[in-house]
């Protein structure tokens, strides 16, 4: 196939695409992983945006005459909260629907930075070859090696925390990956035909490597993101937990945690539901990821 | 084999370089340095504060040319010297060395359950595909890359020793204190070895010497543990190896959780005291540990497999 004439969008065009698609639904509903991942992606999606109309209750309000009252289906004086309130009669169930925006927010947009820059890195070194390869991934292999949780802890120590940082800082430390999966492609794409008669044409350099080089690394960055996005949101909250990501202020599930700990003798409802929270989401995100490596990329299964 | 191990301490030293240019950076950019380096005691007057901040500027060399700055900073960080701890007024190097042995015990027990049970569940696992065990050890796999360690930590103190009052939930006398904290480290350790055991298994028990071996009369036993097992660790090694960063960033969270006095604990306690002598040194003394781990990963991977040449 590497020696046909025809371009490899044109290959892709003999596919029809109705029936890939139907092809695909089909797959995805065998596939139950892929099934409940979505959902769960999409049900904490829809509670991050509909947070302040689903939310029972304001998840600052502050009420001394019912501090860490216990889930509704174990409290017999009910209307204090369907999971309880925390150790300042704060609504648990409220917060968490906030921290939900919090915790997408981050994972979203800290996976997007990483997106943004490793993608351009990695195709860069790829396609070029030569010294900028060396010198990036070089980089990239010292970076790697470097126990980033902990550069983190003196990064936020000497700079500050607060939202921003923590997302900068979150996406800075997932490039390597991106970077190495978008090389290891371009690597393999520079030499193809289409990529020499492009360039024999007399097509730039930038729009050969968004035309051709980009697309055949779609697939594997879609897989890549989604994974990395779960691994963004484990993180941050370990931040949280530690104090040192998004201020205290901030209901985040991993802030949550953190304020728990001092009532873990008296209540547990503080502690468990954020935690939840957290393994629900991520868990879906690493089932939509494995779904989408088995559906656009069969290359990649049972990676 | 020794080029190879060569260029990885090469690598190894340019990491090091790395953090040390990280730290210079992070300390110049925050503010004026010497601010961190002089504390602000009540019964010290204005004027020996002032005096105090000149002499730390002249000491650090504040008063020099940026690059001869950085120079110094690398000069501190290879002897150690970043002056005395803020909180326990004794060098900084010293406060940070005292707590070393103290997760190393941690990692290492974490490491020795990590493997102990992830290893033969994933073997099992492969060599009874689709039975209970290699549910488990899938689950497993699953759980390790969801569940934050922190929570877990948590969960464990619910269930044993607030609810079963089996175990202490938080600090470091004796060995019944070190179960809870160790086993939520070896977590994350043992889904990555179940899954990569289990995957190595499987893919090396799919080649033609796996059928020889058999095909000789060996029995299955001997074919799994000479031929298959070792073979497999590879996977393990290699995985193993690229997550130590990750591992060590989690024995912070886990220290703090059960109020483990190691290396973590102490660097989040400097950091909310301001103690920044410690934090420069425990942040350059784990990126050290790191390093030194896949430098023994490395050669690990020439001890399983001979093959390797280390081209």
């Amino acid at each position: 196939m590497a020696n046909t004439s025809i371009p490899a969008r044109a290959l892709d065009a003999r596919v029809p695409p109705k029936r890939a698609s139907a092809g695909r639904l089909r797959k995805l509903l065998k596939n139950w992983q892929g099934v409940v991942g979505l959902s769960l992606l999409a049900l904490f999606g829809l509670t991050a945006v509909l947070a302040p109309t689903l939310a029972p209750a304001d998840p600052h309000k502050i009420n001394f005459a019912h501090i860490l009252s216990p889930p509704a289906w174990t409290n017999s004086e009910l209307g204090f909260g369907i999971l309880g309130t925390d150790s300042l009669g704060r609504d648990i169930m409220s917060r968490m629907l906030y921290g939900a925006r919090v915790s997408l927010l981050v994972g979203a947009t800290a996976t997007l930075v990483g997106f943004g820059i490793g993608v351009p890195l990695g195709i860069l070194a790829g396609y070029k070859g030569g010294r900028p390869d060396d010198v990036i991934m070089r980089i990239a292999d010292v970076q790697s090696a470097i126990p980033f949780l902990v550069l983190l802890i003196a990064i936020l120590t000497f700079i500050g925390g607060g939202l921003i940082n923590v997302v900068l800082f979150l996406g800075a430390s997932s490039w390597v990956g991106f970077g190495r999966l978008v090389r290891g492609e371009a690597l393999s794409v520079r030499s193809r035909d289409y990529v020499t008669a492009a360039r024999a044409i007399g097509a730039n350099e930038i729009w050969i490597m968004s035309r051709h080089v980009l697309p055949n690394v779609v697939a594997p960055l879609i897989i890549a993101a989604s994974l990395s996005f779960g691994g963004m949101i484990l993180t941050e909250s370990a931040l949280s937990f530690l104090g040192l990501g998004v201020p205290s202020s901030v209901p985040t599930w991993g802030n949550m945690l953190a304020e728990s700990r001092q009532d873990i003798l008296v209540a547990f409802g503080p502690s468990v539901f954020p935690g939840l929270a957290i393994v629900g989401v991520v868990l879906g995100a690493n089932w939509t990821g494995d779904w989408l490596r088995d559906v656009l990329d069969p290359r990649l299964r049972g990676v | 084999m020794t080029g190879y191990l060569v260029r990885r301490l090469i690598l190894g030293v340019f990491v090091i370089i790395g953090v040390i240019t990280i730290v210079f950076a992070l300390v110049r950019v925050s503010g004026d340095p010497a601010s961190y380096f002089v504390t602000l005691d009540p019964d010290k007057s204005p004027e020996d504060i002032q005096r105090e901040v000149a002499s730390v500027r002249r000491g650090l060399g504040l008063d020099r040319p940026i690059v001869i700055q950085y120079a110094y900073f690398i000069r501190k960080a290879v002897s150690g010297d970043f002056g005395n701890s803020f909180r326990y007024h004794i060098p900084a190097t010293r406060v940070v060395f005292e707590r070393i042995p103290l997760s190393l015990l941690l990692a290492g027990a974490a490491a020795i359950i990590g493997v102990g049970v992830g290893l033969p569940l994933g073997v099992a696992g492969a060599l009874n595909r689709r039975s209970v065990i290699d549910n488990a050890a899938t689950t497993f796999a699953v759980l390790g890359l969801t569940v934050p360690q922190f929570w877990l930590g948590i969960m464990l103190i619910i269930v044993f020793a607030v609810k079963l009052h089996l175990l202490p939930a938080a600090g470091s006398h004796g060995w019944k204190y070190l179960i809870l904290p160790a086993v939520t480290q070896s977590f994350g350790l043992m889904a990555v070895v179940a899954r990569m055991g289990r995957s190595g298994m499987l893919e090396v028990l799919g080649h033609d010497y796996i059928r020889t071996a058999r095909a000789k009369g060996l029995s299955g036993r001997l074919v799994v543990t000479r031929h298959a097992l070792r073979n497999s660790l590879i996977s393990v090694i290699t995985v193993v190896g690229s997550s130590i960063p990750h591992l060590i960033g989690t024995i912070v969270v886990v220290e703090v959780v059960f109020a483990w006095p190691g290396l973590g604990m102490l660097m989040m306690q400097s950091v909310f005291s301001r103690d920044y002598p410690v934090v420069i040194v425990g942040v350059l003394l784990m990126s050290v540990l790191t390093v030194s781990v896949f430098i023994i990963v490395d050669i690990l991977y020439g001890v399983v497999d001979p093959r390797i040449r280390y081209k």
